[in-house]
């Protein structure tokens, strides 16, 4: 017999029943909210597709303003509905109600087949054009009326329950933060903030059916948080007041509610690792997101010492062949796991590796790793360290015996990981470099502070620098809080690439284009797509303060400059021929004093460690 | 078992339509009432290799010494050869599903084998050390196919007859020298070995001294000697191909070959005389030929064996949509494939389509009288495939089981059924005195159409019992015996003779599952012969529970579909399931917890 393991996911297990029947008890009345919402939901899912149907006839007969107007009339019962469709189907609503405008690769099959976009966002784009493809619209509105209809087909035979209401509205009060107040979500019409004055009202009518079951004050004081909400307009919504004053107000309350009322979390209704902790209240509170998620490695699972030998091995030149490079060669933890150098250099200087070294405080959240995207999980990450010869020039069989020669790695490997069959093991060795990744994470910069303590009362500038980055400078349709990095908001659980078109310099007034392809050389069958070509990685910007110089390239020397590069809509910006950019080309006319406060807004982002 | 029926008995439920449930999120616990216990579990399992982890002896290539190497990993195909000296239990032989080259082990897939012994006293199995004629000496080999009929490549399935010969199949398909352009890519002859002084002695009778281009000894049936880990030869004279499975026929003539291609036509060989297997008549299959249904390719010609698709194409032969494994019922004559499917596999053989090849009846029923359109026409869809079964007597194929149940976008997890077949590969039986169960594994060809719960990225596979007793075969009869690691598919599965044990592999699971479960596993699930007769008493008083254990299953099944709580022996609440009338409850640490249903009655639930 070999190795005898606990087989938990492997093997099914014997069960065993027995009956204490004198445990039952009466439960408590039935209750109705459930039953009206539902029957509210697929009222307005009936007025949504008639809206449709308007427009599908509007288009028809190639009337662009009547079209608009009845569109802008059809977000209403979109956005009423939305957050109880977006949570019962994430994918229908993610792929075909309203996905975003962008080419990409056909999700989920084997083969190589590019995706066209659908739904509300294309539509949008599309519809608010000078020229108008009347046709093409035409097709799209009927595939999206096709689809709404076969979901209200399936809502009918399913049943609601207030757990999953009260998640659905916590995960859209997220939706509506991240991706509605930015402008994510109407790419052309600008609608987003009737679309979020819709959207709470939407949540606010549902919670009031609870009227009488849930606590009259929780209820009362919510009511009062929404009302409170200023409707001003895109470029002048107060997003870090609403964020302190009503969105985590409302949250706690939520999950007051949740809690009083024993309703289930979203884990407790899920055997699957979840990338968000379904009872956070703030999405700035360090544990947010779930790092399990993403390592799959729970925090049960990982001691200190493990994380002390991971720390070891990522300061120790011992992985590499020459002895001469460890991972810290390029990812000094003093300034933010970077070397504040445009292309890194290997242990003897003698190499230059072909990209920028990107800080690793916040590297874990994410569904793939590099600029390119070409490693899936941590350990692929490593190995392509281990094994490039710019980098370790290595191969575990190779590390593995050096470290058996250690007496010191043996000692410590023998104590972590003695209930592996061999101590030191690239199996140990990734355990302990992971365990070590997932232990950098704090979300206590001045900012997370602010945040986590509700202040409202912070400096000017500090508010209007993050309202820039959340509304008119657009950052945060690609840095999306609270990692500021491509994690995709609410899921959480994918890393976009952008192509932004970085220059060989900082030079805007010549561009030249950057020659590496990135995303397109990847590897990866399934990437090697034209729109992939100079597509990048959306890092972090969280301590950004620190690791200058900046892009893929270490073009960019300043974040006065970075926010320039933006401010002139990238390389299309600039002039390049570069069709498949995904940054809006057009120029942000941001003046020099909001410049200054989205740079006084990245600075507020560094680890209080620093 | 009685006493149990009974006492369950005393619980019924109220199911309420629309009813909202709220579940205390804390509990008393209760420990009282009777405590009824079932004989414990006759299920064991053990990893016994891991690819990729263990190390294994190799011979020396390509100039250097013997030596132990870390193995190969991507475990896929399992073959079992019975010791008839009875002095231990037989010899496993492992597929490597891999393409990269290794000059350490001279391959770019190649395959493991180690000899097993069963212990006496708890059936638990046991590797044991063996040395070789050619003095390898440890536990696990790598078998040498460079020195003997050159590389190999992404040895897929293969086929393990019933008195342990064993043949690979390499289903890498390449089409010139350069897709082999990291190996030695100078001429091939057959019986001498290349130019450059690469010997590769085990020739094949009639094609001896028979120079072709390297790339040209890739794709082939090729039979390995489990005992001495070394390549036999490759099988010139049933075509260049990219196999993946076969099966030989009680006869020790008959040989049924699938291919995992679209299109794929399905080979019969039949040897002049019995398990010899180097002469004989090669075959493809027409459903719509008028007569015998067997074409003959000469296999005599050279030409023809190299370029076999051609030849099937130009004869009119049926076109399959990807065949993975094959195997005869021990209980009866037939015999029956796995068709794993491709989701649109119009481009790839509309084609061969317009050149004369044929479409399988299923398929074009499928495509008129489910769709609405014809199989080469680009919206035909094939997610989930199909189990097949061919009758050797009457030559007539038919679809089995059905992969499904179809979804235009895929349920969340909450919402999923219990059962969903997708995929279907792996497909052995496992035979328990006298009655067979088919045993299938899923390997899953994308995430979308409901062969995953939306929202998950990682393909979770499956491995599937179905009592071959019942003859109308639908998804929700599948019994789930087993799931694969996070991000594995599930492949091997084969039963030993006696049918106390299936061995499993779990291929390319996600790296960053925890040790083990990271690395492609060779495991074994010992009971069998105990717990199915066990399942069928259970099965039979089924309608009398409101819910009841399953000796086989993970899984606790309810009447009626409902909201049910499992709490901990705390009376902690830790699950909360809704509109299901099953639970899984594998991922439970073993121990006691509580049960409530939406009636507010709690049962005690003994997880071990």
């Amino acid at each position: 017999m070999k190795y005898f393991f606990p087989i938990i996911a492997l093997v099914s297990l014997f069960l065993f029943v027995s009956s204490t029947n004198d445990l039952a008890r009466p439960k408590p009345e039935t209750s109705f909210p459930t039953l009206q919402i539902k029957a509210q939901f697929l009222k307005q899912l009936t007025q949504l597709q008639a809206c449709l149907e308007k427009l599908n006839q509007a288009l028809k007969i190639k009337n662009k303003k009547e079209a608009r107007s009845i569109y802008l009339e059809a977000r209403i019962p979109f956005k009423q509905t939305e957050f109880l469709m977006a949570y019962l189907d994430p994918q229908l609503y993610e792929r075909s109600i309203n996905e975003s405008p962008l080419l990409k690769p056909k999700p989920s099959v084997a083969n190589k087949e590019t995706h066209h976009p659908e739904g509300f966002q294309v539509i949008d784009e599309l519809l608010f054009e000078e020229q108008i493809d009347f046709k093409q619209l035409q097709v799209l509105t009927k595939k999206l009326n096709t689809q709404i209809e076969r979901f209200q087909v399936r809502m009918e035979s399913i049943r609601f329950y207030d757990a999953l209401i009260i998640h659905a509205i916590k995960e859209a009060l997220l939706r509506s933060f991240t991706l509605g107040i930015t402008g994510f979500d109407t790419p052309a019409s600008d609608n987003s903030m009737e679309d979020f004055r819709q959207t709470n009202q939407s949540i606010l009518t549902t919670l009031l059916s609870y009227k009488g079951y849930f606590s009259s004050n929780r209820m009362a004081a919510i009511e009062a948080h929404f009302k409170a909400i200023e409707y001003t307009s895109f470029e002048t919504f107060d997003r870090y007041g609403y964020l302190v004053r009503q969105l985590i107000p409302i949250l706690e309350i939520l999950e007051a509610i949740r809690v009083a009322n024993q309703l289930e979390t979203k884990e407790e209704l899920n055997r699957l690792m979840l990338p968000l902790n379904s009872t956070f209240t703030n999405p700035f509170q360090a544990d947010f997101l779930n790092i399990s998620y993403y390592t799959n490695l729970s925090n049960s699972s990982i001691n200190l010492a493990q994380i002390e030998l991971g720390k070891q091995l990522f300061n120790d030149p011992i992985l590499s062949d020459k002895l001469n490079t460890s991972c810290a060669t390029c990812h000094n933890e003093k300034v933010a796991f970077t070397d504040q150098l445009e292309r890194s250099m290997n242990g003897d200087k003698t190499k230059t590796t072909s990209r920028n070294a990107p800080s690793l405080n916040y590297s874990v959240y994410a569904s793939a790793y590099f600029y390119d995207l070409r490693a899936h999980d941590l350990k692929n990450q490593f190995d392509h360290v281990i094994h490039n010869e710019k980098e370790f020039n290595s191969n575990y069989t190779a590390i593995i015996n050096k470290l058996n020669q250690d007496p010191d790695y043996q000692q410590k490997f023998k104590s972590n990981y003695s209930q592996y069959p061999h101590p030191i093991s690239n199996a140990s060795i990734n355990h302990a470099l992971k365990s070590y990744l997932m232990s950098l994470p704090r979300f206590d910069s001045k900012f997370d502070q602010f945040v986590q303590t509700k202040t409202n009362n912070i400096p000017s500038e500090l508010r209007q620098g993050f309202n820039l980055f959340m509304g008119k400078a657009q950052c945060a349709t690609c840095h999306f809080p609270p990692t500021f990095s491509g994690l995709v908001p609410p899921a959480y659980a994918d890393s976009e690439s952008e192509v932004l078109g970085v220059l060989t310099n900082e030079d805007f007034k010549h561009p030249i284009l950057d020659e590496d392809q990135g995303r397109i050389n990847n590897g990866i069958t399934k990437d090697n797509f034209d729109f992939f070509a100079n597509s990048f990685k959306t890092v972090s910007i969280r301590n950004a303060a620190l690791t200058a110089p900046y892009m893929h390239n270490g073009s960019i020397k300043t974040l006065e400059k970075v926010i320039e590069f933006y401010d002139l809509g990238g390389g299309l910006g600039m002039g390049l021929d570069l069709p498949h950019q995904t940054l809006p080309s057009d120029p942000l006319h941001l003046t020099p004093s909001e410049k200054k406060a989205l740079v006084v807004f990245v600075e507020s982002l560094t680890d209080s460690n620093y | 078992m009685k006493k149990l029926t009974l006492l369950l008995l005393c619980v019924f439920f109220s199911t309420t339509g629309f009813s909202q449930i709220q579940f205390n999120a804390s509990i008393q616990p209760v420990f009282g009432a009777d405590t009824v216990l079932m004989p414990p579990s006759p299920l064991k399992s053990q990893v016994i290799f891991i690819g990729g982890y263990d190390m294994v002896e190799a011979t020396a290539v390509y100039g250097q010494a013997a030596q132990t190497v870390v193995s190969k990993d991507w475990n896929d195909f399992i073959g079992f050869t019975p010791d008839v000296s009875g002095q231990h239990l037989g010899w496993i032989s492992i597929n490597h599903e891999k393409v990269v080259s290794n000059d350490n082990l001279g391959d770019g897939g190649g395959m493991t084998t180690f000899l097993i012994d069963r212990d006496t006293l708890s059936d638990s199995i046991m590797v044991v050390n063996q040395t070789l004629l050619d003095g390898r000496s440890g536990k696990f080999f790598n078998v040498d196919f460079v020195n003997h009929t050159g590389e190999t490549g992404m040895n897929c399935g293969g086929i393990s007859t019933a008195d342990g010969r064993i043949w690979t199949a390499e289903e890498w398909f390449r089409g010139d020298n350069g897709d082999i352009a990291d190996r030695d890519t100078s001429l091939f002859t057959i019986g001498t070995g290349t130019a450059n002084g690469q010997t590769a002695p085990a020739g094949f009778p009639g094609w001896d001294g028979q120079t072709i281009e390297k790339y040209q000894n890739y794709n082939y049936m090729t039979e390995i000697d489990p005992k001495q880990a070394v390549a036999i030869r490759k099988q010139y004279n049933w075509g260049r191909q990219a196999f993946e499975g076969g099966v030989v026929m009680p006869d020790n003539r008959t040989v049924y070959l699938t291919v995992d291609d679209t299109p794929a036509f399905f080979t019969k060989f039949v040897a002049d005389n019995a398990g010899d297997f180097t002469l004989g008549q090669t075959y493809i299959y027409k459903q719509d030929a008028v007569g015998s249904k067997w074409v003959e390719i000469d296999n005599t010609d050279p030409s023809k064996m190299l370029n076999f698709k051609s030849e099937a194409v130009a004869a009119g032969g049926t076109m399959f949509n990807r065949l993975e494994w094959i195997a005869k019922d021990p209980n009866s004559d037939k015999i029956y494939l796995t068709e794993t499917g491709r989701d649109n596999p119009a481009s790839r053989w509309a084609d061969e389509s317009a050149a004369g090849a044929t479409h399988a009846i299923h398929t074009l029923n499928r495509a008129s009288f489910v769709q609405g359109t014809h199989p080469d026409s680009s919206d035909y869809w094939d997610y989930y495939g199909r189990v097949l079964q061919f009758n050797p007597t009457t030559d007539a194929m038919t679809s089995f089981l059905e992969g499904g149940p179809h979804y235009a976008n895929s349920p969340d997890s909450i919402h999923y059924p219990y059962n969903h077949l997708s995929n279907p590969d792996g497909l052995n039986f496992l035979n328990v005195n006298g009655q067979s169960y088919l045993m299938i594994c899923e390997d899953l060809n994308g995430t979308s159409h409901g062969r995953v719960p939306a929202g998950l990225s990682d393909r979770t596979c499956e491995l599937y019992l179905f009592d071959m007793s019942d003859n109308t075969p639908t998804v929700s009869d599948l019994t789930r015996i087993s799931i694969a690691a996070k991000g594995a598919e599930i492949t091997g599965a084969i039963a030993s003779p006696d049918g106390k044990t299936i061995f499993v592999n779990s291929q390319h699971p996600s790296s960053s599952n925890p040790f083990p479960y990271n690395y492609s596993l060779t495991y074994a699930i010992t009971g069998w012969s105990e717990s199915v007769t066990a399942i069928k008493e259970i099965k039979k008083e089924q309608g009398d529970y409101d819910f009841y254990p399953n000796p086989v299953s993970r899984t606790v099944f309810f009447k009626k579909v409902g909201d049910f709580a499992i709490y901990d022996i705390h009376g902690r609440r830790l699950e909360v399931h809704r509109n299901v009338n099953q639970i899984d409850v594998a991922h439970l640490v073993a121990g006691t917890y509580f049960i409530q249903n939406e009636a507010g009655i709690t049962k005690k639930l003994i997880v071990q």
